[in-house]
């Protein structure tokens, strides 16, 4: 107990010493951005199947630490949902009929590099998204029937981000709009479940786009 | 609902390429003034290639539209049915190949690219396209160069990447053998192939007329080979450029590059290094853009053993900015 009390006080000293007018030259960076993700899977689909992106959401704060004029590191724990569809090959209809929709959630904690170009309105950025599987589903395009595939898939995933944006200088907090590329490095279905899932291919990765709204708010230092 | 939802993204997508875009190309405060748009370097203005590639990060767009040929590749080895002996079937293959590649520079000592491109691979007979079949790569790169240090004459440079082909083959041969042992050969095959890369690039301006680069990768990835899993690969890559404008004024470059790779991107046996050998002609009369004529010529295992090489030329037109 008393080793708790002690942790807490050095964590909330922290906290405080960080966020206190001496520290300002310390330029913390604090927010938080939401938006939709459109993702799909990469992989050998199974006969007559392709695979469709879906749009899902995503939110998480932001910690950042603003290093040299153009240079922020930021850490954005939150939530993102990753979808895909499958769509099978049907006698007499021209196009494929969407039939399946994988989802996939996932806490994930993106540490990511923010570069701001020379005028400060633009910025590129890149990183890694670690994602923890929380729920994964397989369910019928109505909603009639819904499988559990969580014990089929592994429970972490990696991604590499890449982005390029804009923001808006306000008075006291900035806002972004930025378009994100997410490529996932791990493939997704465990290798002991491989051919036990038809609709999903044994080596699929997940990948695609996403639109990201942000607020942050900049503790000390010159803006 | 669905499609309203759509609409939204697409949207919101184009007003974050805008607002991106707008910012990213925002007017900058010192360099735009005194940087040159071709890099200098010890007074050599530099006409890299595809080989080494750019140390410097600035922003330009390039591309490239090329085809190359293997010639004398044997599909089907000679065999005896009794006393008759069947010739082997051999057929020429061809590539069209097809590169567009954007830089932007972000700050002084920070660039980001984009790569795209395909290339698709052909049998120009009816053996080469029985045995070999069709084959077409596309795919991207996503990149970050940063500088690590940069003198009068000499720059050295990071480079961090990832990259992701999609490989779709076409066999009918193979399919025809599964049938006849009764396996399961498929009559097309897709492949993704990602990797992530680290590498090094340097250049060095000996004079206006002489300059050297280098190149070194190392990157971790999916082989050439399905289903056998991720393996290492490194890349090296060396070049001399001549300009003969600043002593001649007579508009012409040369890039003379060698290089060897390991699992490359054309296919073959990953286990044994590419040699590859290019000239690149440029213009070289105008500051803000070049126009080459790159050929080169790489030599590699095919899967089947066979030890083959590729011509190649394209046409390329880079912009600098």
């Amino acid at each position: 107990m008393t080793m708790k009390r002690a942790l807490l006080s050095v964590v909330t000293a922290g906290i405080v010493g960080l966020m206190a007018p001496g520290a300002a030259s310390a330029q913390w960076v604090v927010g938080a951005q939401g938006g939709l993700a459109s993702f799909k899977v990469g992989g050998d689909s199974p006969d007559k199947a392709s695979y469709g992106s879906q749009v899902r959401g995503l939110a998480s704060g932001i910690l950042g630490y603003r290093i040299g004029d153009s240079f922020v590191l930021r850490i954005e724990p939150g939530f993102i949902q990753k979808g895909t569809g499958v769509a099978y090959d049907v006698e007499d209809v021209e196009e494929p009929v969407d039939s399946l929709s994988l989802n996939l959630n996932y806490i994930s904690v993106p540490v990511v590099a923010q570069v701001f170009t020379r005028g400060g309105r633009g910025f590129a950025t890149a990183g890694l998204d670690v994602g923890f599987l929380s729920s994964a589903t397989l369910a019928t395009e109505s909603g009639s029937q819904e499988e559990d595939v969580k014990d089929l898939l592994e429970s972490t995933d990696v991604s590499w981000l890449f982005g390029v944006g804009g923001v808006v200088v306000q008075r006291g907090f900035d806002l972004s709009l930025e378009l994100r590329y997410s490529q996932s490095l791990r493939k997704v279905l465990q290798e002991s479940a491989e051919g036990s899932a038809e609709a999903l291919p044994d080596g699929f990765r997940s990948s695609g786009f996403q639109l990201v709204a942000g607020i942050t708010w900049q503790l000390g230092g010159d803006r | 609902m669905r499609s309203m939802l759509q609409r939204f993204v697409a949207a919101g997508f184009l007003a974050a390429v805008g607002l991106g875009l707008a910012g990213l190309a925002a007017p900058s405060t010192v360099d735009a003034q005194t940087q040159e748009p071709r890099a200098v370097l010890g007074e050599h203005r530099f006409i890299w290639n595809s080989f080494t590639r750019t140390p410097f990060p600035r922003t330009y767009v390039r591309n490239l539209t090329g085809g190359g040929k293997f010639t004398n590749v044997e599909y089907i080895p000679s065999f005896t049915i009794g006393e008759t002996e069947i010739e082997a079937v051999k057929g020429d293959l061809l590539f069209a190949e097809l590169e567009f590649e954007y830089m932007h520079q972000i700050q002084p000592w920070l660039g980001m690219w984009a790569h795209i491109g395909g290339l698709a691979r052909l049998g120009t007979d009816a053996g080469a396209l029985l045995a070999q079949g069709v084959t077409a790569i596309f795919g991207y790169e996503l990149g970050w160069l940063f500088r690590m240090y940069e003198s009068e004459s000499f720059i050295l440079s990071g480079t961090a990447s990832l990259s992701n082909d999609g490989v779709t083959d076409v066999n009918l041969l193979r399919w025809v053998e599964g049938i006849i042992d009764d396996e399961d050969h498929p009559l097309v095959l897709s492949n993704p192939r990602l990797r992530g890369t680290g590498g090094l690039r340097a250049a060095w301006g000996l004079n206006e007329t002489w300059g050297l680069q280098f190149l070194g990768n190392a990157g971790y990835g999916e082989s050439t080979v399905r289903g056998e899993g991720n393996r290492w690969f490194f890349d090296y890559a060396g070049s001399a450029s001549i300009d003969l404008y600043p002593e001649t004024n007579f508009p012409l470059g040369f890039v003379v590059s060698a290089a060897t790779r390991s699992s490359p991107r054309e296919g073959g046996n990953p286990d044994l290094r590419t040699t590859d050998v290019g000239l690149r002609t440029a213009f070289t009369g105008r500051n803000n853009y070049l126009i080459a004529l790159d050929t080169s010529w790489n030599g590699f295992e095919l899967a089947d053993g066979d030890r083959v090489g590729l011509l190649r030329a394209g046409l390329s037109l880079q912009l600098f900015f």
